[in-house]
């Protein structure tokens, strides 16, 4: 019952305190924060594009807007007044927001519950006792899903780029919508939610790899060889307990290697459709005003190539203004590589456990992006929350909190102090965003070696209890 | 999995582990057998990992090397060396041509003075006096009944006998040089002799020999004559005697001395080589021969008084004409501001016995206060076009008549001074304004009548900018004086002069530019040279090519403008944005550009290489001995 109290009352507070930020008209403070909107996702330019097309012209005309037509349909007619000072058009213009955010979370939630079943049923079948229960006492914890569903709508950060103005909230729905529908092994939705999130922002097309992990092997689990050896154990331990659900279970997770190839070829078909899809429904609500390689042009050319040298929270900004135009483009693959080179070992090494490998893919795009915001940090800690169990023995998790808190309170006072002192310089600023940077990568280097610490540790017990059950 | 066991088990979180049997873990460790053998073939996940990011960086490779690929477009280093040395050797120059005509009174020709023999001898006698190689010379007999030329053709026949027959000894008694510059303009006009460098001196005979013959005391009495130098390309000699013996020698160096002073050289009167070529460097153009005049109406103070002034029309009647006549030399183009409040930076002191305000000459040099004479326009302080600023400034009531002092301590007549590449400045002091009352801020026009003399002084200053005598020729001490070109302001021989030095001066300089940008490029192989450069120099050369092949054939205006061209493109390719970017990119900055990321990058990587792979082959032989141990 007290869980019950925890979740549904911290989620209603969540919303809560979204729609009194609204009525109290901060949408306005942090309209122009370059900590909440990028250029790709501001609903500033949002407006000036949805204003540009209903006056005739391509909304891409002149360069403010840089996000997906599909937005400005949906979104368009939605936002209103959004300087206005009656709390119904701000309820308004915001709603669409705060039911994303929602969304978002209780699927969080349902992806989380369905890993923590999955993760009893693993360690049941392997006969070891969970470390994360083990601790305390059952009762008294939060599932994964339950923290998740919190973290996603408490988060600070979250709330920020919901109430300011960003549309990262739909963009990170769309992501967690495609891990849920792999997570379900719902193969279209999978494929419809990773097209959208590719088609706002480019960067999940990464996330194709654990979503097809996902649906191949299903959420995370221990290596597989965990369960050869738990197996070669099994005949002679001769426990009659729960045999046979282990034995389904154990189906379950080797599925025969032809239904994976299916799996994906079906996940691939899906992906195709929704990307046509999609492509379609942009021509049309482009109204013949632009063509499709415009848009191509705007929005995700616009993110490789880094047209806009505005300061944010990366590290593309700084350095492309300072580097010769020369090595430009070599320079630009450069950043953009860092993504594409981790992902290969990440996933040789970490496949087993899709939902972890896609927060840690979502982190190094959110470190070495071209225009992050702080809502790419509240997608990765929702995804984070959902590996809980395995991140409890998470090191150094005091100062990344800290951390988090000053670049929190010290990247705003470092901005005003050059841009609008003028006592400060850029530098002041791109030290912020260096200790932000350093934090994620602290975040991503800690967080996988604690989970290989976790199988390492199975493995142990694995080990050790076939050697009591042999001796 | 085996890999895992690999790694040195210092397990902080295995607390169960640990706590259920330490001594399990140890049991395991014994039972495995020694250390140097293992029963199963190493896994592969780690080798896979690092091989899979070598292989990133591998892919990376092609795109590194196509995207900073350094392009070098070809520059013809070779001909610009070549073309500097031939530069070095034999300098360019266009050629002039002088075009002697005796046209005397029939009954000099009748008496046989002035014969085919006397006028091999003035040529001869000119080239010893001239001694310039590039003097084309002929001298033409221009009599009633006869026309005999000697000397050399230059470029087909341009003179069209007649002269004596079409009433010039009617113009010559009327003692009117602007009538009779006139008529042997208009004489010359219709048969194209008029072209560049190609001058005439006309030599009319003189009635009667009486008076030379008598006045034979010293060497030269015989050609006592007037010499006037008229404003287009010719010259002529009055009262000369030609019934003397022997008169060839004197009237060649006479017109040898009026050619080289004058047609050659400007009427500057040193001829020394390297004052000439100070004067080529200080001419005021930009580097594609253009310049723009701003005139300033500088009121010291306008509590005093306000001017406005008719600058329009002073430009439409005064300036045009000389515009039009440079315009071969060079784009001349006019601005006009009026400013307030603009103190000059010296202070003046009363001279009570002049009645004046003076600023003594030592003082000149800070008469300009650049803090607060804010001269350049946007227009021209943009781009590359050269600024020549005229400033007329008009002082307060409280100093107004000021006035300039020469270093002789007299007043200066002009009341104005130059700055060589700067401009000049006059002050216009109103008239009758020391009996003003300060603080009255009255208006006043300055209009073009006004303005007239000042449009004089800036004249000659414009001419004193360019290297030119401030005034016209007059030198009465040796009977030569000039027809003043009075509505342009420069005489078309002084524009050949000025167009002369030009052409020089841009073939020189774009020979250097040229050098100094082969040897800029060959000093940094890491710049990029873009296909814009390359032609640039190519066209530069030609050009230059195409100046000096133009030179030969006597075409002036062609050469000069071929010249200019060498010049402008030389300079373009030597300014070009893409270039300046690259000169402060030595090549230790690629150092500093590769290492910071990809030196701890890339030494991780290798290392991690290294180890795994040894590491592998270790554990892959462990296998093998444990294998041959089992097949034992």
């Amino acid at each position: 019952m007290g869980e019950s109290w925890v979740v549904w009352g911290g989620g209603a507070l969540g919303v809560g305190i979204r729609l009194l930020l609204v009525a109290l008209g901060s949408a306005s403070l942090l309209d122009h924060r370059v900590e909440v909107v990028s250029p790709v996702t501001s609903l500033s330019r949002l407006a000036e594009g949805h204003w540009l097309k209903e006056y005739g012209m391509s909304p891409y005309a002149g360069s403010a807007y840089h996000g997906s037509p599909l937005l400005l349909s949906l979104i368009g007619p939605l936002i209103g007044d959004r300087q206005g000072i009656y709390v119904g058009d701000l309820l308004r213009s915001c709603s669409l927001f705060v039911v994303a955010d929602l969304v978002s979370a209780l699927l969080l939630r349902s992806i989380g519950k369905l890993l923590e079943r999955t993760q009893s049923q693993h360690l049941l079948q392997l006969g070891v006792t969970d470390p994360f229960r083990a601790k305390s006492d059952k009762k008294d914890v939060l599932g994964a899903g339950n923290i998740s569903f919190l973290v996603y709508l408490l988060n600070p950060f979250t709330v920020a780029v919901c109430v300011g103005g960003s549309t990262s909230s739909i963009e990170n729905m769309f992501i967690i919508l495609s891990l849920y529908g792999a997570a379900t092994e719902k193969v279209p939705l999978a494929g419809f939610g990773w097209a959208m999130a590719t088609h706002l922002s480019m960067y999940p097309v990464f996330l194709f790899i654990p979503i097809a992990y996902l649906l191949a092997n299903g959420p995370d689990s221990p290596p597989s060889k965990l369960f050869d050896l738990s197996e070669s154990a099994a005949p002679a331990a001769e426990n009659d307990s729960c045999n046979e659900k282990d034995e389904k279970q154990a189906q379950k997770v080797k599925k025969a290697s032809g239904s994976k190839r299916a799996v994906i070829l079906k996940l691939v078909f899906w992906a195709a459709i929704s990307w046509g899809c999609i492509l379609r429904l942009c021509k049309h609500a482009l109204l013949e005003r632009s063509s499709l390689v415009n848009m191509w042009q705007k929005t995700h050319k616009y993110m490789l190539t880094v047209d806009d040298l505005t300061p944010n929270l990366g590290l593309f900004w700084y350095f492309f203004t300072e580097v010769f135009d020369f090595f430009r483009i070599f320079f630009l693959m450069v950043f953009h590589a860092n993504i594409a080179f981790m992902v290969p070992p990440l996933t040789i090494r970490l496949h087993h456990r899709p939902i972890f490998l896609a927060f840690i893919l979502t982190t190094i795009c959110s470190m070495v992006k071209s225009y992050p915001t702080v809502g790419d940090a509240a997608l990765y800690m929702g995804l984070m929350a959902l590996c809980v169990q395995e991140l409890s023995d998470l090191q150094y998790f005091y100062l990344l909190l800290n951390g988090y808190i000053l670049i929190s309170v010290l990247g705003p006072v470092m901005y005003n102090l050059w841009i609008f002192r003028g006592t400060g310089n850029a530098n002041f600023y791109f030290a912020i965003n260096l200790v932000y940077a350093t934090l994620q990568t602290v975040l991503i280097v800690e967080s996988v070696s604690t989970v290989v610490r976790y199988d390492r540790n199975l493995l142990k017990q694995v080990k050790l209890r076939n050697r009591t059950k042999n001796s | 999995m085996e890999e895992l066991t690999e790694v040195p088990e210092v397990d902080r979180s295995s607390e169960d582990a640990r706590g259920h049997g330490n001594g399990n873990i140890r049991k395991e460790e014994e039972g495995k057998g020694d250390e140097s053998s293992r029963r199963e073939p190493p896994g592969r996940k780690r080798l896979f990992i690092t091989f899979s990011v070598v292989l990133c960086f591998l892919l990376g490779v092609p795109f590194w090397w196509k995207s900073t690929e350094v392009y070098r477009a070809p520059l013809p280093f070779s001909a610009i060396e070549e073309h500097a040395r031939y530069l070095n050797s034999s300098a360019f120059a266009l050629p002039c041509h002088l075009h002697i005509i005796f046209a005397s009174a029939p009954s000099h020709t009748r008496g046989g003075f002035v014969t085919g023999s006397s006028l091999e001898k003035v040529a001869e006698s000119f080239r010893q006096h001239a001694g310039d190689v590039d003097f084309g010379v002929r001298v033409t007999l221009d009599a009633e009944d006869s026309c005999v030329s000697v000397g050399r053709e230059d470029g087909g026949e341009y003179w069209r006998c007649g002269l004596a027959k079409s009433g010039l000894h009617d113009v010559v008694d009327l003692h009117d040089d602007d009538r009779l510059d006139e008529f042997l303009w208009s004489f010359s006009k219709d048969q194209n002799s008029s072209t560049g460098g190609r001058y005439t001196v006309v030599v009319i005979g003189r009635e009667g020999s009486d008076v030379g013959s008598q006045s034979g005391m010293h060497q030269n009495a015989h050609v006592n004559g007037r010499t006037v130098v008229g404003k287009h390309r010719h010259a002529w000699m009055t009262g000369v005697d030609l019934s003397h013996p022997g008169f060839e020698d004197g009237i060649a160096s006479r017109i040898a001395d009026v050619a080289m002073t004058y047609f050659k050289n400007g009427g500057r009167a040193s001829k020394t080589g390297r004052d000439e070529e100070d004067q080529v460097a200080s001419m005021p153009l930009s580097a594609d021969g253009e310049a723009v005049l701003s005139f300033s109406l500088l009121n010291a103070n306008p509590e005093d008084w306000i001017f406005d002034w008719d600058i329009e029309e002073v430009e439409e009647r005064y300036l045009q004409p000389l515009i039009e006549v440079m315009e071969p030399v060079a784009r001349l183009s006019i601005e006009s501001q009026v400013l307030y409040y603009t103190p000059k930076a010296v202070s003046s002191h009363w001279d009570e016995a002049l009645k004046a305000h003076l600023v003594p000459f030592k003082q000149l040099p800070f008469f300009v206060n650049s803090n607060e004479w804010h001269l350049d326009t946007s227009s021209a302080a943009t781009g590359r076009s050269k600024l020549l600023n005229f400033a007329i400034y008009v002082p307060a009531a409280n100093e107004c008549p000021l006035h300039m002092q020469l270093s002789s301590g007299r007043i200066s007549p002009t009341n104005g001074f130059t700055s060589p590449g700067w401009g000049g400045v006059i002050v216009h002091n109103l008239p009758g304004c020391e009996n003003l009352l300060p603080n009255k801020s009255e208006n006043y026009r300055l209009t073009s009548k006004e303005l007239e003399p000042l449009v004089g002084v800036i004249v000659s200053q414009i001419r004193a900018l360019f290297g030119l005598p401030p005034t016209f020729v007059k030198n009465s001490k040796a009977g030569i004086y000039g027809v003043p070109a009075a509505v342009t302001g420069i005489a078309d021989w002084e524009v050949d002069v000025l167009l002369r030095r030009r052409a020089t001066m841009d073939i020189n300089a774009s020979a250097s530019t040229l050098l100094s940008l082969s040897r800029l490029v060959s000093s940094l192989p890491n710049m990029v040279i873009k296909d814009e450069i390359g032609e640039q120099v190519q066209s530069s050369l030609a050009q230059a090519k195409a100046a000096q092949s133009q030179s030969l054939v006597g075409a002036y205006h062609a050469a000069a403008e071929a010249a200019r061209k060498a010049r402008s493109q030389a300079e373009a390719a030597f300014f070009q944005p893409s270039i300046m970017s690259m000169l402060y990119f030595p090549a230790e900055h690629q150092l500093a550009i590769y290492t910071p990321f990809f030196v701890p990058v890339l030494l991780h990587v290798l290392v991690a290489l290294l180890k795994e792979g040894s590491r592998y082959k270790k554990e892959w032989q462990k296998y093998k001995r444990w294998h041959m141990r089992q097949a034992t």
